[in-house]
């Protein structure tokens, strides 16, 4: 056997060869692999690393072309475009301040452009607002609205393998009756699944700032229409430098691609009066990433010294966000439904003579 | 043509007055609160004319109602069956009072007790007063018999409701002959204050889904990003193990619970049952 440095296929670190457990650990991100599923994972070339797709000229005319703002309140980091000046922090609406120029390694491969307008994103929450009864009445204001932003927000989209292996007892029961005795029949099955699933383009965002649940509910964005990035998409609208690095993600990726897996596995199990699990083992063998902005539009709704925030799908309209839940509101309407069906039970019993 | 009329009207005639004559054999009197019936004329008419004046004389004491039924026909029903039946025809539903069942055609006597009566005459009770005329039932002195029990019945009264079923109500007797379930439900709101009750459900229930719509709905699942044409499974096998066959009996005990329509029960030291025609009877039987 010869001895080949391999790279972590999910990140590109080192891989250290683990006698006891008999796999290849990587120390950087935690993942595991065998022998075989780095096969899987490099067909060709073993040991091969991520491709670098970084083109020099572009990288230049974005380091050029933008400028770094910082709010001194929250931390935040904020791009614009050398013609768009940022001048307040879209999470806590306190001013900006210019910090300098950006590396070019902060340059995202791919873009997906704005569709929905600043009009259109007012309307679409307006709309929504007006379907919640119970909102504080001083909720929509129109200087909270002002402050409605739309920011280029860095994603990681993850292409990866999973080896996904299942292994269950499946139980087909047959019941019939002979005589004054039921009868029971029960064939037992040992169940075995094994499956490469390919994932494309899992997203998680690369803002601490952002909250992950309020970004995953406004997925999906519609790929078809992402472009490699140029610098005029950024004209007009703010984008947020990454501060999360792909390997911290990945257990964000990793829990999403194991839990649809595993359903994947569970669903092919059919057939059976009752599966009853025994094992499964799902593992990302193999993952590619892209650096990539996405439209949001980004609203932050501070009410009684607690902030709310909304976001909209910047290309397909879709709006995310808790409102504050006015209780007063809330406790009147439920007592008013309470109160009428009572009486409502009260009338029925009457006039249908039971009391 | 007048003729055949004139011969139809006599015939009429005379067919019901022969039908009015047998009628008059069967001796039954059913006036207010005091009923007695003895189609076969066990007793003779002196005897059946101061039975119902003690019958009337108890019942006007105890404001109950009074029944009697002497006769060698229960058809098909069972003698408890009958006597509340019988009961239940004659007076109504929900009043006090008792059915005498002299039961010469399988000769287990009965006395079916209802309403506040019941909780008057307690299972005791009506065994001492059926003991106390065993010896005539025998000789099938039932004038004697029927004295006696009035008798017992009227001294019993005097006595006032035994220790055990003191502080027992209507109410309760209904709720041991067990209602059906709604029934039972609207009982307990009833007592509960019901719109009170409905009034807290709901408004509890409305304000949660009223709240939970406004918590934030979670991503849809990685499912949306496979790739199908580069997923593929490497193995899905469904291997036989073994198999066994187990077996029990169909138990055929259904507890005779609600299935004639009601249960039976006790309140203090009287049992109480549910008829078919809905009631809620007390009673005691002997045979002879
Ligand atoms: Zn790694
Ligand atoms: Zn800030």
């Amino acid at each position: 056997m010869t001895t080949i440095q391999y790279k972590c296929p999910n990140c590109g670190g080192p891989l250290q060869w683990s006698a006891t457990k008999q796999t290849f650990a990587c120390d950087y991100c935690g993942s595991e692999f065998t022998e075989e599923q780095l096969k899987i994972a490099f067909p060709d070339i073993e040991g091969k690393t991520l491709e670098e797709n970084v083109e020099e000229p572009e990288v230049k005319e974005f380091e050029e072309n933008t400028s770094l703002y910082r709010c001194g309140s929250c931390g935040a980091e904020i791009i614009a475009e050398t013609t768009t000046a940022a001048t307040f922090c879209y999470y806590c609406h306190n001013p900006v301040i210019i910090e300098g120029r950006l590396s070019g390694d902060y340059k995202p491969s791919h873009v997906i452009p704005f569709v929905i307008e600043r009009e259109k994103a007012l309307t679409i929450f307006k709309e929504w607002c007006s379907k919640k009864w119970f909102l504080p009445n001083d909720f929509k204001s129109e200087q909270q609205l002002e402050k409605m932003t739309g920011v280029y927000i860095p994603f990681w989209l993850a292409d990866c393998k999973a080896d996904a292996r299942m292994t269950a007892m499946g139980k087909k029961v047959n019941t019939w009756q002979s005589g004054d005795r039921i009868y029971t029949r029960t064939k037992e099955y040992s169940v075995k699944r094994s499956a490469i699933i390919d994932y494309m383009k899992v997203p998680a965002d690369g803002s601490s700032k952002a909250e992950n649940s309020l970004m995953e509910a406004i997925e999906p964005f519609d790929y078809t229409a992402m472009k490699p990035f140029s610098m005029s998409y950024l004209s007009g609208y703010l984008a947020e430098k990454y501060d999360i690095k792909n390997i911290d993600v990945l257990p964000r990726i990793k829990e999403r691609v194991t839990s649809s897996s595993e359903s994947i596995l569970r669903e092919s199990i059919t057939g059976y009066s009752m599966v009853i699990p025994q094992n499964k083992n799902i593992n990302l063998i193999k993952t590619t990433w892209n650096y990539t902005l996405f439209p949001v539009w980004f609203m932050t709704y501070k009410h009684r010294d607690k902030s709310y925030y909304f976001s909209i799908n910047g290309q397909t309209g879709k709006l995310a966000g808790t409102p504050p839940f006015d209780t007063k509101k809330g406790v009147l309407f439920s007592a008013g439904i309470g109160l009428l069906a009572s009486v409502l039970l009260g009338i029925i019993m009457i006039v249908g003579g039971i009391v | 043509m007048m003729m055949k009329k004139l011969t139809a009207f006599i015939s009429v005639l005379v067919i019901s007055l022969s039908l009015f004559s047998v009628s008059v054999s069967a001796k039954r009197y059913d006036e207010g609160k005091v009923f007695v019936s003895d189609k076969e004329s066990y007793l003779s008419d002196s005897e059946f004319d101061d039975i119902v004046d003690t019958a009337e004389k108890l019942s006007d004491k105890t404001g109950y109602n009074v029944g009697i039924i002497i006769t060698d026909d229960i058809g098909s029903k069972s003698p408890v069956a009958f006597s509340d039946d019988a009961y239940m025809d004659v007076f109504s539903k929900n009043s006090d009072g008792f059915m005498i069942l002299l039961n010469n055609d399988t000769y287990e006597d009965h006395i079916s007790t209802a309403g506040n009566a019941i909780l008057m005459y307690s299972d005791a009770r009506l065994m001492n007063t059926l003991d106390s005329a065993g010896s005539y039932l025998k000789e099938e002195d039932f004038y004697s018999a029927l004295k006696t029990m009035l008798g017992k019945l009227d001294s019993y009264y005097d006595a006032g409701v035994p220790a055990e079923n003191e502080g027992y109500t209507k109410d309760d007797i209904e709720n041991a002959t067990g209602q059906d379930f709604l029934g039972r439900l609207i009982n307990i709101f009833h007592k509960l204050g019901i719109s009170f009750v409905i009034f807290i459900v709901v408004s509890i229930v409305t304000f949660f889904i009223v709240k939970s719509s406004y918590r934030f709905k979670t991503a849809e699942s990685a499912r949306t990003y496979v790739n199908k044409s580069e997923t593929f499974f490497r193995e899905k096998s469904d291997t036989f193990i073994r198999e066994y066959t187990t077996s029990h009996k169909i138990s055929s005990d259904s507890s005779g619970g609600g299935s004639r329509g009601g249960g039976s029960g006790r309140v203090g030291g009287s049992s109480v049952h549910r008829s078919s025609g809905g009631g809620s009877f007390g009673g005691a039987s002997r045979k002879r």
